[in-house]
């Protein structure tokens, strides 16, 4: 039975790049990833996080590099691109994880914020798949992972701006699932429901919301960071082959019900 | 017109499209020569421009520098990336195949340099891609080996008679770099894969001779065709350079 599953997986030996892997979710996401025998990239804006999980990876027996890198500039990609190719010679599976939320109340968000917001979102999601899509088309194979959210349509409230770069991350999703369809490359969502860090918490949810999202959540819980690892798992192997530009809800039912 | 221009055969793929990359953010204008246009050289901007030739035809280098000054009145470098593997076995090796391995891997470089020698002023530069290959031979590789050997006779003999007219002449010799032609060659059961797979053997490769830990990346080759281009060589003729991670120290 295992070794079926492997068959079909197919995972190990494979090289992933996690943007934003040093952050909450996309941590545990490159841990799963490293436990099923994939060699790891995280990059970062923030070289410590990348490395602390890039040693927690080494330290379980399994291969990563830490990389800092900025989302919003496209040689910053390309440089990570270039570290990652001497090390590892190719990329397999990219997730696009990184960028910023603000509760700010609608009349209050600066142009500055608005534009910060999305582009760590959508610009640093549309550069990535600029640069590792191209050696991903180059090779004819690859998985990519667009981190969408259930904030993506309809929307939440206090999350303006950043409600609108998950919309603009699922429509640039299916575009380019559509374009690399007969290439080798598929392009794929994730929806995660509600994963709150401490942070999220302490900014986000209060009693009142809490309530209205336990609420709207038929399994009437948050999820945990690695309920996330299985769909990742399944969405950069060879088991999702037939898979591409879906939007893959790991939510605890939330998108799927009204009353 | 006085922009620095580089020509480079075999440059809308692998190892030529990188070293095309490289010289185009570097601010030259590159015209490249290749069987097909696959859409790169015009995706790289208005200082690039493509040119169907046969390698293997001497009148199509000729073509090249024609095509060239008339844009820009230069050839500064001249770069023979036109090539390709194959490995064969000598009991395998017919007249068809030796042809077709001779005719573009050595001949096609012989009619680049000969068309690059025609017009290039002094300062001018010609590189010829050419192989850890064209120093020591491997098993099933007689006629590959041949190619890239007479390559560095060629690189040599052009870089004496040439060096009066101020026209340096040098070859670059990577090891494997993962282009799909490569990846193609090396699925065969005759290559040093024997069949089996790629990574593995690149793995295994790597841990007996890669002093580096690892293979050049095909951007690291076109760095180095930058530096022979430029003013910083300006003494380096004759020269087949390695860029192998420390595969073979010579």
């Amino acid at each position: 039975m295992p070794e079926y599953i492997s068959k079909l997986f197919n995972l190990k030996g494979k090289v992933a790049v996690v943007i934003g892997g040093g952050g909450y979710l996309c941590s545990e996401m490159a841990r799963g990833l490293s436990k099923a025998g994939i060699s790891v990239a995280i990059l970062d804006k923030n070289f410590e996080n990348a490395d602390k999980v890039s040693r927690q990876i080494k330290k379980g027996g399994g291969k990563s590099i830490a990389i800092e890198m900025d989302v919003v500039k496209k040689e910053s990609h390309e440089q990570a691109l270039e570290n990652i190719l001497k090390t590892y010679r190719r990329v397999d599976v990219l997730i696009n994880g990184a960028g910023i939320n603000v509760p700010t109340p609608f009349f209050d968000i600066t142009l500055q914020e608005w534009y910060a917001i999305l582009e760590t979102h959508m610009t640093g999601t549309f550069l990535a798949c600029q640069v590792f899509g191209k050696h991903m088309v180059s090779r004819k194979k690859g998985s990519i992972i667009n981190m969408s959210s259930a904030s993506s349509g309809p929307p939440l409230s206090k999350a303006f701006t950043y409600s609108v770069a998950k919309a603009g991350i699922n429509n640039l999703t299916q575009n380019l699932a559509r374009e690399w369809a007969t290439k080798g490359v598929r392009v794929n969502a994730l929806r995660p429901g509600f994963f709150p860090t401490a942070w999220s918490m302490k900014h986000f949810i209060d009693k009142k919301r809490e309530a209205a999202i336990l609420g709207h959540t038929p399994m009437g819980r948050y999820g945990k960071p690695e309920e996330l690892v299985g769909a990742v798992l399944w969405l950069s192997s060879d088991a999702a082959s037939f898979v591409t530009g879906a939007e893959i809800c790991v939510d605890g039912g939330f998108t799927g019900m009204t009353i | 017109m006085n922009s620095k221009t580089v020509i480079i055969t075999g440059g809308t793929k692998g190892i030529g499209a990188a070293i095309a990359e490289e010289f185009y953010k570097d601010d030259y204008h590159v015209v490249i020569g290749a069987r097909h246009d696959n859409g790169f050289v015009s995706s790289l901007g208005p200082r690039a421009k493509f040119q169907q030739i046969d390698a293997r035809k001497e009148n199509d280098h000729h073509k090249l520098v024609t095509t060239a000054n008339k844009w820009t009145g230069r050839v500064d470098v001249y770069i023979n990336c036109a090539g390709f593997s194959a490995w064969n076995p000598i009991e395998k090796i017919d007249n068809r195949f030796l042809s077709e391995m001779l005719d573009v891997n050595l001949k096609g470089t012989f009619w680049g340099c000969k068309a690059a020698a025609r017009f290039m002023k002094k300062g001018g530069s010609i590189i010829n891609i050419s192989s850890l290959a064209g120093k020591r031979g491997s098993v099933n590789n007689s006629a590959y080996c041949a190619s890239k050997f007479g390559v560095t006779g060629l690189t040599q003999a052009l870089a004496k008679e040439l060096g009066n007219k101020g026209i340096r002449v040098n070859a670059v010799c990577p090891v494997y770099i993962e282009t799909p032609g490569l990846m193609k060659a090396l699925k065969s059961k005759v290559s040093p894969t024997k069949g089996q797979d790629i990574d593995s053997y690149f793995e295994e490769f790597i841990l007996k001779q890669s002093a580096l830990g690892r293979l050049p990346l095909a951007s690291e080759v076109a760095k180095t065709c930058l530096f022979l281009a430029s003013d910083a060589a300006s003494v380096i003729t004759g020269q087949s350079i390695n860029v192998d991670c420390g595969v073979l120290p010579q």
